[in-house]
This record gives C-alpha cells, structure tokens and sequence, in this order.
C-alpha cells in the first residue's frame, strides 16, 4: 500500500519553472557582458531576444558562433543542491537589406545546450529544488525574427520563439513473471506527439541621433503542458496464482517549463563618444507562474485469488496542489561598453571610420529580486535575491584583407553571481523537511566568434 | 505487482516528454520548386531547395533571399481483408516553412562564391509524432512519417572552373530517459526520472559539375545524405522491490528513420527548357524496424534464461527511385518570369510483404506533380518569387497473404492501396 501511495506521490512530482537560458545567463558575448542591458542597443544577433528592433541596424550580414559556460554553486544549508551546470553553443545570424527601400532585417538566434535539446526532472511536490536555476540548463532556445526601420528614428521588430510540449499515450501489455522477469512475455507501444509552442516577441526601437537611443520590448509567456495517458493491460504470473489479470489506467495532466512574460524598456546614452551607458528595466510577470504539480487519475483492476499474498494496491487519492503564489518582479540591469580603444589603420567600413584593430570594453549590473515566497509549508520551491556582475573585452580586425571587407571579432565575457543566504522557516515542527537555508554562487563565461559583411 | 504499478506509473510519467521525430522531405521532398518537379534538384536546384537536395548549388545564388511558405497533405490509405479495417485514418499534415539564403559578400577571390542557407518545415501543431503502435496493428509508416519539424542547414562553395562543392546538416530530435525505482530508507518506494531530447544529425554533402555555363548546356550534381534516426529510449530499471524481480523496461523504438542515400542527377537546359533526370539510391537494409524489445535479452544476467519477445529484423530492401523533373520558364513581360513545372517518380518500396503478425504497410508509390513559379525583378519595385505546386502520390496496389501458422491475427489476402495529395505554396523576398 505504501508503495502504490509513494508512486502516487511521484505523479504528483513536478517539473521546474523556467525562464529561457538568455533571460538567466545572456544570449552571446556582448549582451552577456553587458548584464542584458542592451534592450536599447542590441544590433547583432542577440537582438532576436533583447529588442527584434534592433536588427534592422546591423550594417551589414553578420554571423556569429559561440559557446557558454556557468558553474553554478548552488547550497541548501551549506550542502551543494546539485544544480547541474550550464553549458551549449549559441550561434546566430542577421541578414539585412531593404525592401522598398526600407531597411529590413530577419535573424535567427539559438543556444544549443550541448547535454540535451530539453531536460526535465520530475520530483515531488515537496521536494527541495533551486525552482529558477535547476533543470533550466537543457532548454533548447530558438528564435527567428525580423524588423523594419521605416524612419531613421524608429525601428519596429517581432518574432517567434519554440518551444514544445507533450501530450500522448502508452501501453504495455502481455505478462509479467513475478519470478523469471526475463521470461516475462511484454510488448509495449508508443503514440506521443510533441507538441509545437510559440511565443511571440515584439520591440521596438527609438534612435535620437547624436544621444543615443530607448527600446522596448514584450517578450510572451509559453507553459509546456503535459498530456499522458497509460494504459497496462495483461496478467502477472505468480507461481501460486497462476495468472493474475491486471488492469490499470492513468491520466496525468501537468504545466512545464513555465515561462513568464515579460515587458523590458532600456535606454541607450551615447552622448560621449565611444561610450555606451545602458540602463534596462525588466517587468517579469511570474505571479502567472501556476503549480507545475501534475494531477492524476488513476484506477487499477486487480483482483487475486483469496489466500495469495499479492498486496493489491489502492488507487492514490487526487492531489491537494498548493499554490506557488509568485510574486512580479523588476530586475534592473546596466551595462557599459567602451570601444575607444583602437589602434592601427583607418579604414571605412558600412561608411563608418574604424581603426585595423578595435578592443572594446564592456562591464555590467543585474539585480534579480525573488519572485518566491517565504516556503513554510510543504512546499519547497527554493530561491534567494541575485545579484550578477559582469565583464567583458572583444578583439576585432576590422577589413583585415580583400576577402574579408567587414570584420571578424571575438568577444569574450565572464559573470558573477551571488545569491546571498536566505532562511526558510517552516510553520510545522513536525515538517518532513525542516527549516533550512539557502545561498549560492554561480561563475561562467563564453566567447562569441562574429564575421561581419 | 505493486513494482508493476509503481512502473505503470514511472513510465508514464517518463514519457511526460517522449518524442520521436519523422522527416517530411523524405515523403514529399524539400522546396516548393523541387516538389513540382518530383523532387529533382540534386543539379538543377535552385535557392532553398538546394539545402537539402544540393548544398553545392547553394553557391549559385547571388541574392539574400527569406522565404515563408505553407504545406499541406491528405491522407487516404486502405487496408482490406482478412482482419483489417479498411480506410486507415491519419492527421493531415498542415505546415509552415521557412527558409533564408545568404550570399556571404567576401571580397578578392573568395566574391560571390560562398552562400549560407537554412531550411524549416514545421507542422503547425506538431513537432514531433512518435507513433508506434502494436505490431498487429496496421499503419501506413509515411502518413506519420511527414508529421515532424525538419531542420537543414548547408554551405555552398563555388570553386570554379564549373565545380561547385557544398556540406550541411539535417536534424531532428531523438529521446533518451532512465526512471530508476528503489525502495528507500523509510521503505518507501523512491523514484528519479529524467529524461532527455537530444538532437540527432545526419550529414548532407554534395558536389555539382558544369558542362560550359549551365543556361546553355549540362550540370551533373550527386549528394549525400546520411542516416537519420529518431530514436526514443527510455529505460526503466527498478531495485530493492522486495520479492519480485523486474527486468529493464525499454520504452523505446524507431519513429523516425530516413536511410543513407546518394542521388544522382543530370540537368540539361535546352531553349526555355530545363529537364532534371535523377537517381536516388537509399539503403534501407540498415532499418531497424519500430518497435524494440520491452525486455531486452541483452540485458539478462549470464545465468538467466531468457525467453522475453525479441522483434526480428524487418528485412527491408535497398531501392532506387527514380525521377525525372521538367521546367518550363517565360518571361511575359519585362521583370516577370514565370514557369510551369511536371515530373514524376517512381518510389519502390523497401517494405517486405507481411504475411504474420506485423502489419507494417508500405507500397510502391508513383508520384505525379506539377508546380509554377513566378519571378519579379528589375525593373519589378517588388522583389518576390512565388513558388506553387501539386504533387499526387498513388500507391501501387498491394497483396500481402496473412497466415495465422506465421503469427497474423486471420488467414486470408489484404490489399493495401491509397492515394497522397500534397500542395503547397511559398513567397519569397529578395533583398
């Protein structure tokens, strides 16, 4: 009985929340080294996610590839919680033009967890778990979008983002030998679908010539819904019983990988020349987040013959889903980047001057207040304040030969965060868990390769 | 037993994101203009096509190129006789495409020759479908087949002197999972799952000759594709149950499965005239089949008997498809030209006759299409192509005699027949 009550209990496991491995950790070196403060001075292929907007001012085709890497240190009393690290390539394209005359431009962005296109990892509802931080890692993220510059002072931009869902059936039937497993006459099938999930994106961008520039950008909420249905239909074989008909069926029905929306507005100050002071304010709408606990229905046919010390299991009793109860947030972000320093020839590219070899500087802010609730009862979603620092430098040889007219830069970035300890007091003495505290650290970096036209 | 619920459950929770991914182009081809000359491209391709018939030919575009497009099929597959119950029925395919071309502009002697280019088809609700049923169970593989995203990307090199070589990829998703069960301190059964979507790739390479300048003469093109599996694998092991045994549960099968295969093809242009002859070879002999083992003998102790079902090799057969595509170009007026396009083909099936218990239909299939397209450039302020086409799949009627001694459910004669339609139509933009 129990053990049928402790598989209940997995079924009410769930998944993790999610926001996209950009919003966590920076989609390519230069936005990454600019703690995400470029909502308003995004123009390469990170532009996809900060503001589409941004695209339609890329002075010419630009290819980028790259990887990324965070450690992440993340303790429950002083004991590392296992939060796996982050690591994938990230890559991306911006192709512009015109159109009419218009200047037009579509993107493509990806980051590419290099473990795994998707990751979940079902717990139970109590179970402690980094909510924002575990299992994240292993979301494939994939963007393509484009804009338009109708005005020389305005830029528009939007685009799709994937994700995808499950739902499905299956079955196994045949035999189980309660003895001999290998004997055990089991067939199995399979009719899943997985399921396409868009989320738009849109931005737009307003340039004020000689100071700089404001954007804003909407990014959607995606929830990733489970659908499953099972169907064990056969017999079990019992040396005393003989064979013993079995049927059992379940539906579970649960939300993954949530994804808040998100509203950004960023300004871009570039009155001094080669400098760029950016400020972004985020809005994250996580009080939308709803529990990732599945919902079960379960039923088993299982019937003995009297006297057989089979323990017929009951069917587990529906779950009592408690509530998340996260809280919005604001994450404030400012990012700088200086690229005064240059040295060699003067060459003209896109009708700009630039100088053979260009190293820009870039360093960064972010603070992340969180959007969890003080954990006193039986759940234990953890998460603690953020607090990242980043820095960055690129090296870039800018029309180095005939056959290379643009650039070719490698940026590189480093982050830093702390997540000071945060206590969680239980209302219950008797809680199975307890109270405990929580902090971490996470240290990463990358670099992003970028050919320019 | 109660191990065997606590599985039921483990499993189903495991799959909470089982996948299994098919590859439409290789039902239907790739490229609004390919599918309205049978899929012919390997040296007559042209723009995003090329990605997956050609990469080389990706170096003869000269233009930044973003192209969005709809796709559509229908399904009417029959399965009459003994035990079988006729029209089988199957989701349509309904799917948007996207597809970008990226002259990169080098200069010296690397100008115009090197081109980036990527194509998406994705089902408008579906990204994957892994649908393997029961093996009594009859179905058509090519109907689910279509319903999955395909993702290709490739690079053309124009080396000169009429050579032209080209690399890619093509990608799908494949699962991998394990639910371990064990029963912990407190006696209590403890359960981690994990599962995993993992990309798989295939190689696509190719190479393209020019007899003199391809407007006036001939081009041999011959590509590569390697094997594609979408394979899903989710294993449940359990320990510590107490009195009863349970061996290593695989969920698992093939729900996707595109052969190695190399096409050959000529491309002659004669007048207004191009005409594409094609040979696609595609070793079939490697498929697994769909379905694997639940218990697998493989993982029994050395001195365990083990008798569990082993499902046997599917002995599919190599084949080889040919195709032959012809296009028709006018320009009415000054900016505007147009074409009409035809081909047919002929697709042999690789599937055996199924005279026992599975039912895993394929026939031979004789593909008809027809396609436009329309062109507008200078002096045309509207830089667009539009491509359309039509394409017809009938299958050969096929017998298959069931024979209970051989495992079939009834004795007696199915015929398998049906008919594919396909259409779709794509705008591109020029920048």
């Amino acid at each position: 009985m129990h053990r049928t009550l402790a598989a209940a209990a997995l079924l009410c496991a769930s998944s993790d929340a999610h926001a996209s491995v950009p919003d966590a950790y920076g989609l390519g070196s230069r936005s990454a080294a600019m703690a995400g403060a470029v909502c308003a001075d995004a123009h390469d292929f990170s532009a996809g996610y900060y503001n589409a907007a941004g695209l339609a001012e890329a002075p010419g085709i630009e290819v980028s590839a790259g990887y990324m890497f965070h450690d992440q240190r993340l303790q429950v009393n002083g004991l590392d919680n296992g939060v796996d690290d982050v690591h994938g390539l990230v890559t991306g394209v911006v192709a512009p033009g015109k159109i009419f005359g218009v200047p037009f431009a579509f993107g493509i962005g990806l980051h590419l967890p290099d473990s795994g296109i998707s990751f979940i990892k079902a717990r139970r509802q109590s179970t402690p778990r980094w909510e924002l931080y575990d299992a994240r890692q292993k979301l494939l993220y994939l963007e393509a979008s484009a804009a338009v510059r109708p005005w020389p002072f305005l830029s528009v931009g939007g685009g799709l983002a994937y994700l995808s869902a499950t739902r499905g059936r299956f079955g196994i039937r045949g035999t189980a030998d309660a003895v001999s497993p290998f004997e055990s006459k089991l067939e199995h099938e399979v009719d899943a679908d997985l399921t396409s999930v868009r989320f738009p994106f849109v931005g737009l961008r307003l340039i004020w010539e000689g100071w700089g520039a404001v954007g804003a950008t909407y990014r959607g909420q995606s929830n990733l819904d489970l659908e499953l249905d099972a169907l064990l239909q056969g017999n079990v074989f019992h040396p005393l019983a003989g064979l013993v008909p079995l049927v059992y069926e379940l539906e579970a029905r649960t939300i993954a990988a949530f994804t808040p929306q998100q509203v950004a507005v960023g300004i871009s100050f570039q009155r001094i020349a080669d400098l760029s002071i950016n400020f972004d304010l985020t809005w994250v709408n996580w009080s939308a987040y709803e529990s990732p606990t599945a919902q079960i229905q379960a039923s088993l046919d299982l019937q003995p013959p009297p006297g057989i010390p089979i323990d017929v299991p009951e069917s587990p009793a529906p779950t009592a889903i408690v509530p998340p109860d996260f809280r919005d947030r604001f994450v404030p972000r400012v990012g700088v980047e200086y690229r005064g320093a240059a040295f060699g020839d003067t060459r003209v590219v896109h009708d700009v001057e630039r100088r053979l070899v260009e190293i820009p500087l870039r360093a960064g802010y972010a603070y992340e207040a969180s959007p969890v609730p003080d954990q006193n009862g039986e759940l234990n979603l953890i998460d603690a304040d953020r607090h990242t620092v980043t820095v960055g430098v690129g090296v870039a040889l800018v029309a180095p030969a005939d056959e290379l007219p643009g650039s070719i830069a490698i940026d590189g970035h480093a982050q830093f965060s702390i997540l000071p300890e945060r206590t969680f007091l239980k209302d219950s003495p008797a809680d199975f868990v307890g109270d405990y505290s929580v902090s971490g650290t996470m240290v990463g970096g990358g670099a992003t390769l970028t050919v320019a036209f | 037993m109660r191990s065997g619920m606590t599985l039921g459950l483990v499993v189903a929770l495991a799959l909470g994101t089982q996948d299994a991914m098919p590859s439409p182009q290789e039902v239907l081809g790739f490229g609004y203009r390919s599918m309205g000359m049978a899929s012919t491209g390997a040296a007559i391709g042209e723009g995003v096509d090329t990605v997956y018939h050609n990469p080389a030919l990706l170096s003869a575009s000269r233009e930044l190129v973003l192209e969005v497009g709809l796709l559509g099929a229908v399904f009417d597959l029959h399965a009459d006789g003994a035990g079988m119950p006729g029209r089988l029925s199957y989701t349509p395919l309904r799917a948007t495409t996207i597809g970008a071309i990226l002259p990169l502009p080098f200069g010296g002697v690397l100008e115009d020759r090197i081109v980036l280019g990527v194509g998406f088809v994705t089902p408008v609700d579906v990204i994957v479908r892994g649908r393997i049923l029961y093996p009594e169970v009859p179905q058509y593989l090519l109907a689910d087949r279509v319903q999955s995203v395909a993702v290709q990307g490739g690079l053309g090199v124009d080396l000169g002197y009429g050579v032209r070589v080209g690399g890619g990829f093509a990608a799908l998703a494949a699962l991998t999972g394990a639910v371990d069960v064990a029963t912990d301190a407190s006696g209590r059964i403890g359960t981690t799952v994990e599962d995993t979507l993992v990309a798989s790739y295939a190689p696509i390479v190719g190479a393209s000759y020019e007899f003199d300048a391809f407007e006036t003469a001939w081009r041999l093109g011959l590509a590569f594709r390697g094997e594609l599996v979408g394979r899903f694998n989710v294993v449940i092991t359990a320990q510590d149950l107490g009195a009863l045994n349970v061996p290593p549960l695989n969920i698992s099968g093939v729900a996707q499965y595109d052969p190695w295969q190399i096409a050959a093809e000529v491309g002659h242009v004669v007048g207004a005239w191009r005409f594409a002859l094609n040979v696609t070879y595609k070793h079939w002999p490697a498929y697994p089949g769909p379905i694997e083992a639940t218990v697998r003998c493989d993982d029994a102790p050395p001195d365990a008997t083990c008798t569990a079902p082993q499902p046997a090799d599917p002995g599919y057969s190599p084949v080889a498809a040919p195709h032959l595509g012809i296009e028709w170009q006018a320009e009415p007026d000054e900016g505007v030209r147009t074409a009409l396009r035809t081909g047919y083909a002929f697709e042999p099936s690789p599937a055996p006759e199924q005279p026992g218990r599975t039912s895993w239909l394929d026939n031979h299939r004789h593909v008809v299409s027809l396609g436009f397209g329309v062109r507008l450039f200078d002096p045309v302020p509207l830089p667009l192509d539009v491509d359309g086409f039509v394409q017809v799949q009938a299958l050969q009627p096929r017998s298959h005699q069931k024979d209970t001694a051989q495992g079939a459910i009834a004795s007696g004669t199915v015929e398998t027949r049906g008919v594919v339609l396909a259409a779709g139509t794509a705008v591109g933009v020029r920048f």
